[in-house]
């Protein structure tokens, strides 16, 4: 196959689209991190009281714990003083977009966000967070005529702090691990989203994260509230320049969901996953977390990952009510030296919960891909259900797919299923559509399309396009 | 009642073995091969230095050992028990009584609290297949002994090397090439249960190019009193040959139990192993095996079936090393009353093993809202062509099968039997010699009965 493999070559050499890097004028703290930095940082944003107190709290008990290292990726040591807790652009828009630095509107846009744009057509909310903190965030005004709270988590806290109050932290509290802590300590800015009784959020809402500047850590905080009865699909996408040493980004998203409420979270992960050498990219460690707090709520995630250079993330449910639901379904794309470790944890303690778990892994280059998940039927679940299946795909000898999922049953009414599967593309596919006029690399972007079509299915429209888009670009010549 | 030191990962050895193991060395009185010697060395440093594991080591995560560490086992080497003759004639009618082992064989080997007991056993002598106590083996086929023991077993946790540093007695199998024993060979090791006793039974078990056997290692105990088994089996087979290995853990409901079969394959050889749990309080199964010869192939076939408070855990590492090889593992638990299962599977393929085939599912029946059960398969593969599924699942009896079966008339009770026996039937179908497959069918359908006689109390 001496011809494919130069054209393979050719692709291969495509490099990170997203990787450009927006010369603004921004405010960084020093490195480090120390309580001086946390009360700066706090006072910066204009935070009362509570607010230090508690980040100080997560800073102490982040500082009495170890870093995990249970996963199965391998990293340098990460130096925590030598990180930036905080970057900003500089000129702030306080009002309309139109104070905002042209710059950045430009890097928005290359981005394939048009804000201005999606105000008119997309009927897409927008909230996006540029390093560390909140840019813009379109089409509030009209949110808040149906009642719903879309805005910065900086905002909320100063805006509306009983509800912050009341519900940051309580499903992943300050101290639930060591990333977490680090988060709560130091977290800049994030979304913060509330839907009151009965209100189904009429768009899709959507926070581009997007880490600009040299040196710095990314810790945004995501906060979902879905009150009773309401519904609200939340899109999260997320890129970074190309820079040669490791950034961290280590965000804590909270979801919760009270009687029959529905919260549907999909994430486009893109970070920049470092050089076919494995030089650079992002350190992706991320804890997610839903409560499926009242009955007959539902918690459903969907993330494509195809970014990092590290990713270590367990989206999880909690699915407390009684006939609560919770769904996963993750596609997670590694090639060249990319490391994955992801998957789920569904913790059953209300009766008649189900839960979903579909997992894509595709493994190319000399990545390494694992799924790590737990599946816990607590005694007093009562007939909760679950269903697991976690595929896996290796393209080329030098990767690696593992699957370590975990089930703990303490009711005998439940009923828990496992399945996976670990494979090659058939040569028997290829040759079949090779036959009919379709040219190799074709053919395994179809193979792998319908792989992971499940969960494509799942995304919002928009992202679905995209996701199948991310998905060629990430494989291109990794076939040969 | 020893002092435990538990630091994160590791729970120091107590003074007790180290004491003990003095002894030991002083009543050996430099007897044993220096071979032997060495590998005593390692094993006490090795032991001293990782101890044994906490739940917070991930092999050990759901079964936590401290009730047995923090007991003071009596070696068996330095007791006598199985001198008296009382002990004999008991273990004598024991092993005819059972529903098992009882009739299979004519090549039989008895230990009793892991000394050998030679007016018990019968191990006639033949050309082709040497079979022999260890201990006698240790002086007279010492080279064989030297070129596999130790070999193939890696000190894991601080229980192999306490086998490694007390094992007492177990068997020497070394069938010869090109030989075909249809006789299965029986080990029983019996704990006399007269004193709170460990038992470190060891064998190792050699086949040469072309041949086959059929080995039934079997665990009972006398008395109900708690007792430590901790043996180690180490297994090579050579080219072309096939080895069928059982172990049944039948010992009383207070024993602790922790055994670890560790198997090399060569090319186009085959293993297949029968791991039955029955008895014990705390069961540990390591079975492992590496794949180290294109062409070979290894099945594992498991059956637990538990009540009480008993609480077992296996635990299989498949290690393909090579290419086109195939491995299938096929578990299935029972866990009844308060009972709690533990299985942990893990598939290996080796960068390079191409062609690669693996298959594993396991399979758990609750019986009772207090029995409990974590089951976590894995797979690890560095190659990418091959073909490798796994599959767990946890329910209870099906209503619609019970419903389907009471309203042709069958009352309750036998209904629930005869599904346990179904959800059973399917690994022991899987058992090529009949004889024994009936003996343990009928095992598993007297057990639901006492399970559901005592549910009618």
């Amino acid at each position: 196959m001496p011809n494919e493999s130069v054209d393979i070559n050719q692709i291969a050499q495509q490099e990170y689209k997203y990787g450009f890097y927006t010369d603004i004028e921004m405010e960084t703290f020093p490195k480090g991190l120390n309580e001086d930095i946390i009360r700066m940082l706090s006072e910066k944003k204009g935070e009362p009281q509570w607010m230090t107190e508690w980040r100080l709290k997560a800073y102490h008990s982040w500082l009495k714990m170890e870093e995990p290292h249970w996963a199965n990726v391998y990293y340098p040591p990460i130096d925590y003083q030598d990180i930036r807790y905080y970057a900003a652009p500089k000129r702030r828009p306080l009002k309309s977009l139109d104070e905002a630095d042209p710059e950045l509107i430009k890097a928005f846009e290359k981005l394939g966000i048009p804000l201005e744009e999606q105000k008119r057509l997309a009927g897409v909310a927008v909230d996006a967070v540029f390093d560390s903190v909140s840019v813009a965030t379109t089409y509030k005004e009209k949110l808040a005529e149906l009642g719903i709270i879309f805005c910065s988590i900086s905002e909320a806290i100063k805006e509306y702090p009983d509800l912050v109050r009341k519900y940051l932290g309580s499903v992943v509290p300050p101290t639930d691990n060591f990333f977490a802590a680090l988060n709560s300590a130091v977290f800049s800015d994030g979304s913060f989203v509330y839907i009151p009784k009965g209100v189904r959020c009429p768009m899709e809402l959507s926070t581009y994260f997007r880490i600009n500047a040299n040196e710095t850590g990314q810790f945004e905080r995501t906060l979902i509230i879905a009150d009773e009865g309401s519904y609200v699909s939340y899109l999260e996408g997320c890129t970074a320049p190309i820079r040669d040493e490791n950034q961290l980004h280590a965000a804590v998203v909270e979801l919760i969901a009270l009687d029959n409420a529905e919260i549907k979270y999909s994430t486009v992960q893109n970070w920049y996953p470092g050089d076919k050498e494995g030089k650079g990219g992002i350190f992706n460690f991320v804890t997610k977390r839903g409560l499926a707090k009242g009955k007959h709520s539902k918690i459903s995630w969907t993330q494509v990952e195809t970014g990092s250079a590290i990713t270590w993330k367990y989206p999880s449910v909690i699915l407390q009510g009684d006939y609560s639901i919770g769904e996963f379904y993750s596609v997670a794309v590694t090639n060249n030296r990319q490391q994955a470790d992801t998957g789920t944890k569904m913790i059953h303690i209300g009766k008649h919960t189900r839960s979903t778990i579909v997992s894509k892994g595709i493994s190319a280059g000399q990545s390494n891909n694992s799924y790590r998940g737990l599946v816990k039927i607590t005694a007093n679940a009562e007939y909760a259900r679950n269903f697991s299946q976690c595929d896996s795909l290796l393209i080329g000898d030098k990767c690696g797919a593992h699957t370590f999922p975990y089930l703990e049953v303490n009711n005998p009414t439940a009923r828990v299923e496992h399945e996976a599967t670990t494979s090659k593309i058939g040569e028997d596919q290829i040759f079949y559509l090779n036959q009919r006029g379709i040219s190799k690399e074709d053919a395994i972007s179809l193979i792998v399309n319908g792989y992971c079509k499940e969960v494509f299915l799942e995304l919002p429209m928009e992202f679905a396009v995209e996701a199948s888009k991310l998905l060629s670009i990430s494989l291109e010549g990794s076939v040969g | 009642m020893a002092e435990i030191i538990i630091k994160k990962n590791k729970i120091d050895v107590s003074e007790w073995y180290l004491k003990n193991f003095e002894i030991l060395e002083q009543h050996n009185n430099g007897s044993i091969p220096d071979f032997i010697k060495t590998i005593k060395k390692i094993s006490l440093q090795k032991l001293i230095d990782i101890g044994f594991p906490t739940q917070k080591v991930e092999d050990w995560k759901y079964t936590n050992i401290i009730q047995i560490i923090e007991k003071n086992f009596k070696p068996s080497n330095l007791t006598e028990y199985w001198k008296n003759s009382e002990i004999i004639e008991k273990s004598k009618r024991a092993i005819e009584s059972d529903q098992i082992i009882s009739n299979l064989s004519s090549l039989q080997l008895v230990f009793i609290d892991g000394h050998f007991i030679e007016q018990l056993s019968n191990a006639q002598k033949s050309q082709n297949l040497e079979l022999l106590p260890l201990q006698k083996a240790l002086k007279e086929k010492t080279e064989i002994i030297q070129n596999h023991f130790n070999k193939y077993a890696q000190i894991e946790n601080g229980f192999n090397a306490l086998n490694n540093l007390f094992f007492s007695d177990g068997i020497l199998l070394n069938v010869k090439d090109n030989t075909i024993e249809d006789e299965p060979i029986v080990v029983i090791f019996i704990q006399s249960g007269e004193e709170e006793q460990i038992i470190n039974p060891r064998n190792l078990i050699v086949v040469g190019n072309n041949s086959k056997a059929r080995v039934i290692e079997t665990f009972i105990s006398l008395k109900n009193i708690p007792n430590f088994t901790n043996t180690i089996t180490e297994i090579f087979i050579s080219e072309n040959s096939f080895l069928e290995h059982f172990k049944f853990q039948n010992e009383s409901l207070s024993s602790y139990h922790i055994g670890k079969i560790q198997t090399q394959l060569e090319k186009n050889s085959n293993f297949t192993s029968h791991n039955f749990t029955f008895g014990g309080l705390i069961t540990r199964n390591d079975i492992n095996i590496v794949l180290d010869g294109e062409g070979a192939e290894s099945h594992f076939y498991g059956l637990y079936f538990v009540k009480d408070k008993q609480h077992v855990d296996n635990h299989t590492l498949v290690d393909h090393a090579k290419p086109h090889c195939l491995s299938n593992e096929f578990y299935k638990g029972i866990l009844a009353e308060n009972s709690r299962g533990v299985f942990n599977g893990k598939i290996i393929v080796r960068k390079g093993a191409q062609k690669t085939n693996a298959y594993q599912s396991n399979k758990n029946l609750l019986l009772s809202g207090n029995a409990k059960i974590d089951t976590k398969p894995q797979l690890e593969i560095f190659a990418d062509d091959v073909r490798c599924t796994h599959g767990a699942t946890v329910g209870q009896i099906d209503e619609d099968s019970l419903f389907y079966l009471r309203s042709r008339g069958i009352d309750e009770k036998n209904a629930r039997s005869l599904l346990v026996n179904a959800f059973a039937n399917e690994v022991l179908y899987n058992m090529t010699f009949e004889p024994l497959r009936n003996k343990v069918s009928d095992f598993v359908i007297e057990q639901m009965n006492q399970i559901l006689q005592k549910l009618d109390k």
